[in-house]
Protein backbone atom coordinates (compact mmCIF):
# COMPACT_ATOMS: atom_id res chain seq x y z
CA UNK A 1 0.00 0.00 0.00
CA UNK A 2 1.64 3.39 -1.00
CA UNK A 3 0.25 6.89 0.13
CA UNK A 4 1.32 10.00 -1.75
CA UNK A 5 0.15 12.79 0.50
CA UNK A 6 0.30 14.75 -2.86
CA UNK A 7 -2.36 12.94 -4.40
CA UNK A 8 -4.59 12.74 -1.17
CA UNK A 9 -7.00 15.52 -2.36
CA UNK A 10 -8.53 15.92 0.84
CA UNK A 11 -6.87 18.84 1.38
CA UNK A 12 -6.37 17.65 4.77
CA UNK A 13 -3.36 17.98 6.97
CA UNK A 14 -2.82 14.43 6.83
CA UNK A 15 0.15 14.15 8.79
CA UNK A 16 2.48 11.24 7.91
CA UNK A 17 4.43 11.88 10.98
CA UNK A 18 4.51 8.74 13.55
CA UNK A 19 3.02 9.67 16.42
CA UNK A 20 5.93 9.73 19.10
CA UNK A 21 7.97 12.38 16.49
CA UNK A 22 4.41 14.79 17.84
CA UNK A 23 5.23 13.89 21.59
CA UNK A 24 9.05 14.57 20.54
CA UNK A 25 9.61 10.84 21.71
CA UNK A 26 8.24 10.71 25.08
CA UNK A 27 5.87 8.46 25.93
CA UNK A 28 2.98 8.59 28.52
CA UNK A 29 4.17 7.57 31.87
CA UNK A 30 7.94 7.13 30.64
CA UNK A 31 8.96 10.20 33.17
CA UNK A 32 8.33 10.51 36.73
CA UNK A 33 4.26 11.02 36.63
CA UNK A 34 1.57 8.95 36.07
CA UNK A 35 -0.55 8.98 32.69
CA UNK A 36 -3.27 10.56 33.14
CA UNK A 37 -6.50 7.83 32.91
CA UNK A 38 -7.99 6.88 30.39
CA UNK A 39 -11.42 7.99 32.40
CA UNK A 40 -10.02 11.36 33.46
CA UNK A 41 -12.17 14.47 31.81
CA UNK A 42 -10.91 17.23 30.37
CA UNK A 43 -12.26 20.30 29.23
CA UNK A 44 -10.25 23.17 27.44
CA UNK A 45 -10.01 26.20 29.64
CA UNK A 46 -10.14 29.28 26.65
CA UNK A 47 -6.44 30.24 26.91
CA UNK A 48 -5.73 30.80 23.38
CA UNK A 49 -3.14 29.05 22.25
CA UNK A 50 0.12 30.92 20.65
CA UNK A 51 -0.15 31.19 16.96
CA UNK A 52 3.02 28.41 16.34
CA UNK A 53 1.26 26.07 18.08
CA UNK A 54 1.64 22.47 16.72
CA UNK A 55 -1.66 21.21 15.52
CA UNK A 56 -1.90 18.34 17.52
CA UNK A 57 -2.21 20.79 20.66
CA UNK A 58 -4.76 22.49 18.49
CA UNK A 59 -6.72 19.85 17.44
CA UNK A 60 -6.83 18.78 21.35
CA UNK A 61 -8.00 21.76 22.13
CA UNK A 62 -10.78 22.17 19.19
CA UNK A 63 -11.97 19.27 20.14
CA UNK A 64 -12.26 19.89 24.26
CA UNK A 65 -14.80 22.59 23.90
CA UNK A 66 -17.10 20.61 26.16
CA UNK A 67 -16.18 17.90 28.52
CA UNK A 68 -14.98 14.44 27.51
CA UNK A 69 -13.01 11.38 28.79
CA UNK A 70 -9.38 10.94 27.47
CA UNK A 71 -10.32 7.92 25.30
CA UNK A 72 -13.28 9.45 23.95
CA UNK A 73 -9.95 12.79 23.00
CA UNK A 74 -8.52 9.56 21.67
CA UNK A 75 -10.81 8.04 19.74
CA UNK A 76 -12.42 11.19 18.27
CA UNK A 77 -8.91 12.31 16.74
CA UNK A 78 -7.56 8.83 16.20
CA UNK A 79 -4.50 9.39 17.98
CA UNK A 80 -3.55 6.82 20.17
CA UNK A 81 -4.20 7.25 23.95
CA UNK A 82 0.02 7.17 24.59
CA UNK A 83 -0.02 10.69 22.70
CA UNK A 84 -2.74 11.87 23.48
CA UNK A 85 -1.56 11.47 27.31
CA UNK A 86 1.42 13.57 26.78
CA UNK A 87 0.02 16.46 24.76
CA UNK A 88 -2.93 16.66 27.27
CA UNK A 89 0.22 16.94 29.98
CA UNK A 90 1.80 19.64 28.02
CA UNK A 91 -1.56 21.86 27.98
CA UNK A 92 -2.52 21.30 31.49
CA UNK A 93 0.83 22.06 32.25
CA UNK A 94 0.13 25.45 30.41
CA UNK A 95 -3.16 26.31 31.31
CA UNK A 96 -5.08 25.24 28.36
CA UNK A 97 -6.98 22.48 29.49
CA UNK A 98 -8.43 21.64 32.42
CA UNK A 99 -7.95 18.06 34.08
CA UNK A 100 -11.27 16.38 36.36
CA UNK A 101 -9.27 13.21 38.06
CA UNK A 102 -11.28 9.70 38.11
CA UNK A 103 -13.17 9.91 41.37
CA UNK A 104 -11.56 6.51 42.22
CA UNK A 105 -7.86 6.10 42.03
CA UNK A 106 -5.72 3.05 42.56
CA UNK A 107 -4.94 4.78 46.46
CA UNK A 108 -8.80 5.48 47.11
CA UNK A 109 -9.22 1.82 45.53
CA UNK A 110 -7.79 0.50 48.48
CA UNK A 111 -8.27 2.81 51.20
CA UNK A 112 -11.85 2.50 51.24
CA UNK A 113 -14.46 5.12 52.39
CA UNK A 114 -14.19 7.74 49.17
CA UNK A 115 -14.33 4.31 46.95
CA UNK A 116 -17.30 3.32 49.04
CA UNK A 117 -18.99 6.39 48.52
CA UNK A 118 -18.79 6.30 44.71
CA UNK A 119 -20.22 2.67 44.82
CA UNK A 120 -23.59 3.96 46.41
CA UNK A 121 -23.91 7.01 43.79
CA UNK A 122 -23.22 4.81 41.08
CA UNK A 123 -25.54 1.84 41.97
CA UNK A 124 -28.19 4.77 43.00
CA UNK A 125 -27.91 5.87 39.27
CA UNK A 126 -27.34 2.32 37.78
CA UNK A 127 -30.69 1.51 39.87
CA UNK A 128 -32.54 5.18 38.16
CA UNK A 129 -31.80 3.56 34.69
CA UNK A 130 -33.91 0.61 34.96
CA UNK B 1 -6.85 -1.77 14.37
CA UNK B 2 -5.98 -0.03 11.10
CA UNK B 3 -7.15 2.85 12.06
CA UNK B 4 -6.33 4.86 9.41
CA UNK B 5 -7.90 3.11 6.50
CA UNK B 6 -11.33 5.25 5.42
CA UNK B 7 -10.55 7.79 8.44
CA UNK B 8 -10.65 11.37 6.51
CA UNK B 9 -13.75 11.43 6.76
CA UNK B 10 -15.02 13.02 9.69
CA UNK B 11 -13.81 17.00 9.65
CA UNK B 12 -12.32 18.19 12.76
CA UNK B 13 -13.73 20.69 14.83
CA UNK B 14 -17.92 19.76 14.43
CA UNK B 15 -18.65 17.65 17.25
CA UNK B 16 -22.45 17.07 18.10
CA UNK B 17 -23.16 19.01 21.65
CA UNK B 18 -24.82 15.16 22.90
CA UNK B 19 -20.76 13.60 22.74
CA UNK B 20 -20.05 15.88 25.37
CA UNK B 21 -20.35 14.97 28.46
CA UNK B 22 -23.00 16.90 30.73
CA UNK B 23 -20.91 19.77 32.12
CA UNK B 24 -22.86 19.37 35.45
CA UNK B 25 -20.68 15.80 36.03
CA UNK B 26 -18.17 16.07 38.15
CA UNK B 27 -16.07 12.96 38.38
CA UNK B 28 -15.80 9.68 36.13
CA UNK B 29 -15.11 5.90 37.08
CA UNK B 30 -14.66 2.91 35.29
CA UNK B 31 -15.19 -0.63 34.82
CA UNK B 32 -13.82 -3.42 32.65
CA UNK B 33 -15.81 -5.97 30.86
CA UNK B 34 -13.76 -8.45 29.76
CA UNK B 35 -14.40 -12.16 28.08
CA UNK B 36 -13.12 -13.65 24.93
CA UNK B 37 -14.06 -12.39 21.51
CA UNK B 38 -17.89 -12.61 20.40
CA UNK B 39 -18.42 -13.38 24.09
CA UNK B 40 -21.07 -10.09 23.61
CA UNK B 41 -18.76 -7.37 25.26
CA UNK B 42 -19.29 -4.73 22.85
CA UNK B 43 -23.03 -5.70 22.47
CA UNK B 44 -23.33 -5.16 26.10
CA UNK B 45 -21.36 -1.85 26.39
CA UNK B 46 -23.37 -0.31 23.29
CA UNK B 47 -26.93 -1.68 24.75
CA UNK B 48 -26.30 0.48 27.86
CA UNK B 49 -24.47 3.34 26.83
CA UNK B 50 -25.58 6.61 25.99
CA UNK B 51 -22.33 6.92 23.38
CA UNK B 52 -22.31 4.99 19.98
CA UNK B 53 -19.53 2.58 21.49
CA UNK B 54 -15.81 4.00 20.67
CA UNK B 55 -12.64 2.39 20.10
CA UNK B 56 -9.21 3.66 21.58
CA UNK B 57 -6.40 1.70 22.28
CA UNK B 58 -4.66 0.16 25.48
CA UNK B 59 -0.78 0.84 25.48
CA UNK B 60 0.92 -2.49 26.80
CA UNK B 61 4.22 -0.75 27.96
CA UNK B 62 7.17 -2.31 29.65
CA UNK B 63 7.73 -0.47 32.71
CA UNK B 64 11.24 0.67 33.55
CA UNK B 65 12.31 0.16 29.56
CA UNK B 66 11.46 3.67 28.19
CA UNK B 67 13.17 6.21 30.05
CA UNK B 68 16.07 8.12 28.32
CA UNK B 69 15.97 6.22 25.25
CA UNK B 70 14.42 7.76 22.80
CA UNK B 71 14.22 5.05 19.87
CA UNK B 72 12.20 3.00 22.60
CA UNK B 73 8.51 3.90 22.85
CA UNK B 74 7.98 2.44 19.35
CA UNK B 75 9.87 -0.72 20.38
CA UNK B 76 8.44 -1.39 23.52
CA UNK B 77 5.19 -0.76 23.61
CA UNK B 78 2.13 -2.15 21.66
CA UNK B 79 -1.68 -1.95 21.13
CA UNK B 80 -4.93 -3.53 21.68
CA UNK B 81 -8.38 -2.01 20.48
CA UNK B 82 -10.51 -1.24 23.18
CA UNK B 83 -13.91 -0.70 22.74
CA UNK B 84 -15.63 1.30 25.17
CA UNK B 85 -19.28 3.22 26.31
CA UNK B 86 -20.20 5.35 28.81
CA UNK B 87 -23.13 6.21 31.16
CA UNK B 88 -24.23 9.16 32.70
CA UNK B 89 -25.72 8.59 36.66
CA UNK B 90 -27.82 11.04 38.02
CA UNK B 91 -25.81 13.73 35.82
CA UNK B 92 -23.26 13.67 38.39
CA UNK B 93 -21.16 10.62 37.73
CA UNK B 94 -20.01 9.56 34.37
CA UNK B 95 -19.16 5.82 34.24
CA UNK B 96 -17.06 4.24 31.93
CA UNK B 97 -17.20 0.93 30.66
CA UNK B 98 -14.47 -0.44 29.03
CA UNK B 99 -14.28 -3.95 26.70
CA UNK B 100 -11.11 -5.53 27.40
CA UNK B 101 -9.70 -8.68 25.29
CA UNK B 102 -9.06 -11.83 27.59
CA UNK B 103 -6.52 -14.11 25.50
CA UNK B 104 -3.25 -14.38 27.36
CA UNK B 105 -1.22 -12.35 25.73
CA UNK B 106 -3.09 -9.03 26.07
CA UNK B 107 -2.64 -9.40 29.97
CA UNK B 108 -0.06 -6.18 30.07
CA UNK B 109 -2.97 -3.57 28.67
CA UNK B 110 -4.92 -5.24 31.71
CA UNK B 111 -2.64 -3.65 33.93
CA UNK B 112 -2.73 -0.39 32.87
CA UNK B 113 -6.27 -0.49 32.61
CA UNK B 114 -7.36 -1.85 36.12
CA UNK B 115 -5.79 1.24 37.93
CA UNK B 116 -8.93 2.86 39.68
CA UNK B 117 -11.08 0.51 38.07
CA UNK B 118 -13.99 -0.43 40.21
CA UNK B 119 -13.94 -3.87 39.00
CA UNK B 120 -15.29 -5.80 36.11
CA UNK B 121 -17.87 -7.73 34.74
CA UNK B 122 -16.59 -11.08 33.18
CA UNK B 123 -19.06 -12.07 30.28
CA UNK B 124 -19.40 -16.01 29.64
CA UNK B 125 -20.47 -17.57 26.76
CA UNK B 126 -21.44 -21.40 28.11
CA UNK B 127 -21.25 -22.57 24.61
CA UNK B 128 -17.49 -22.13 24.81
CA UNK B 129 -16.55 -21.88 28.62
CA UNK B 130 -12.83 -22.67 27.91
CA UNK B 131 -12.24 -19.48 26.53
CA UNK B 132 -13.27 -17.31 29.54
CA UNK B 133 -10.94 -19.23 31.89
CA UNK B 134 -7.81 -16.77 30.66
CA UNK B 135 -9.85 -13.78 31.76
CA UNK B 136 -11.10 -14.77 35.19
CA UNK B 137 -7.45 -16.49 36.18
CA UNK B 138 -6.15 -12.54 34.52
CA UNK B 139 -9.13 -11.07 37.40
CA UNK B 140 -8.28 -13.20 40.21
CA UNK B 141 -4.35 -12.58 39.47
CA UNK B 142 -4.80 -8.80 39.29
CA UNK B 143 -7.18 -8.86 42.84
CA UNK B 144 -10.12 -6.97 40.88
CA UNK B 145 -13.39 -7.87 42.39
CA UNK B 146 -15.86 -8.66 39.74
CA UNK B 147 -19.34 -10.58 38.67
CA UNK B 148 -19.27 -12.79 36.11
CA UNK B 149 -22.48 -12.44 33.78
CA UNK B 150 -23.47 -15.44 31.91
CA UNK B 151 -24.42 -14.00 28.38
CA UNK B 152 -27.76 -16.34 27.19
CA UNK B 153 -27.55 -17.01 23.31
CA UNK B 154 -30.53 -18.51 22.26
CA UNK B 155 -28.79 -21.74 21.67
CA UNK B 156 -27.03 -21.54 24.81
CA UNK B 157 -27.41 -24.93 26.74
CA UNK B 158 -28.84 -25.27 30.34
CA UNK B 159 -26.54 -25.30 32.94
CA UNK B 160 -27.14 -25.32 36.66
CA UNK B 161 -25.53 -22.58 38.62
CA UNK B 162 -23.53 -25.35 40.74
CA UNK B 163 -22.17 -26.80 37.79
CA UNK B 164 -21.18 -23.94 36.01
CA UNK B 165 -19.21 -22.16 39.39
CA UNK B 166 -17.62 -25.31 39.10
CA UNK B 167 -16.53 -25.57 35.52
CA UNK B 168 -15.69 -21.68 36.12
CA UNK B 169 -13.91 -22.32 39.60
CA UNK B 170 -15.43 -19.59 40.88
CA UNK B 171 -14.86 -18.46 44.68
CA UNK B 172 -18.12 -18.76 46.64
CA UNK B 173 -18.31 -15.51 46.98
CA UNK B 174 -18.61 -14.28 43.04
CA UNK B 175 -21.78 -13.12 41.96
CA UNK B 176 -22.98 -15.34 38.90
CA UNK B 177 -25.71 -13.95 37.19
CA UNK B 178 -27.23 -14.31 33.63
CA UNK B 179 -27.72 -11.89 31.39
CA UNK B 180 -28.71 -10.82 27.37
CA UNK B 181 -26.70 -8.04 26.51
CA UNK B 182 -29.25 -7.00 23.87
CA UNK B 183 -31.35 -6.21 26.29
CA UNK B 184 -30.98 -3.19 28.69
CA UNK B 185 -32.65 -3.52 31.75
CA UNK B 186 -30.90 -7.32 31.89
CA UNK B 187 -27.67 -5.72 31.14
CA UNK B 188 -28.01 -3.11 34.24
CA UNK B 189 -29.02 -5.64 36.23
CA UNK B 190 -25.68 -7.45 35.58
CA UNK B 191 -24.03 -4.10 36.52
CA UNK B 192 -25.96 -3.43 39.70
CA UNK B 193 -24.91 -7.07 41.12
CA UNK B 194 -21.23 -6.21 40.13
CA UNK B 195 -21.36 -3.12 42.40
CA UNK B 196 -23.96 -4.35 44.94
CA UNK B 197 -20.74 -7.02 44.92
CA UNK B 198 -18.40 -4.68 45.40
CA UNK B 199 -19.97 -2.60 48.04
CA UNK B 200 -20.16 -6.05 50.35
CA UNK B 201 -16.53 -6.34 49.32
CA UNK B 202 -15.45 -2.91 50.30
CA UNK B 203 -17.41 -3.37 53.34
CA UNK B 204 -15.52 -6.35 54.40
CA UNK B 205 -12.12 -5.46 53.63
CA UNK B 206 -12.69 -2.31 56.08
CA UNK B 207 -15.04 -2.98 58.50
Amino acid sequence: MTWDPQQDGSGRDASPVRPYVITGGRAAGAADAEPLPLEALVVATGLPLPPQTQPEYRRITDRCRGLLSVAEVSAHLELSPGVVQVLLSDLIAAGHIQARPPLTTSESTAAGDPYRDVLGKVLHGLENRL
Amino acid sequence: MGSRTGSEAPAAGAVADQAYVDSGVTGSAKILVVGPMGVGKTTLIGTVSEITPLSTEAVMTRAGQLSDRPAGPAKTTTTVALDFGRITLDSDIVLYLFGTPGQQRFLPAWKELARGSLGALALVDTRDLEASFDSIGHLEDLDMPFTVAVNHFPDSPRHGEADLRTALDLLPHTPLVVCDAREHTSSVRALISLITHLIESATERTG
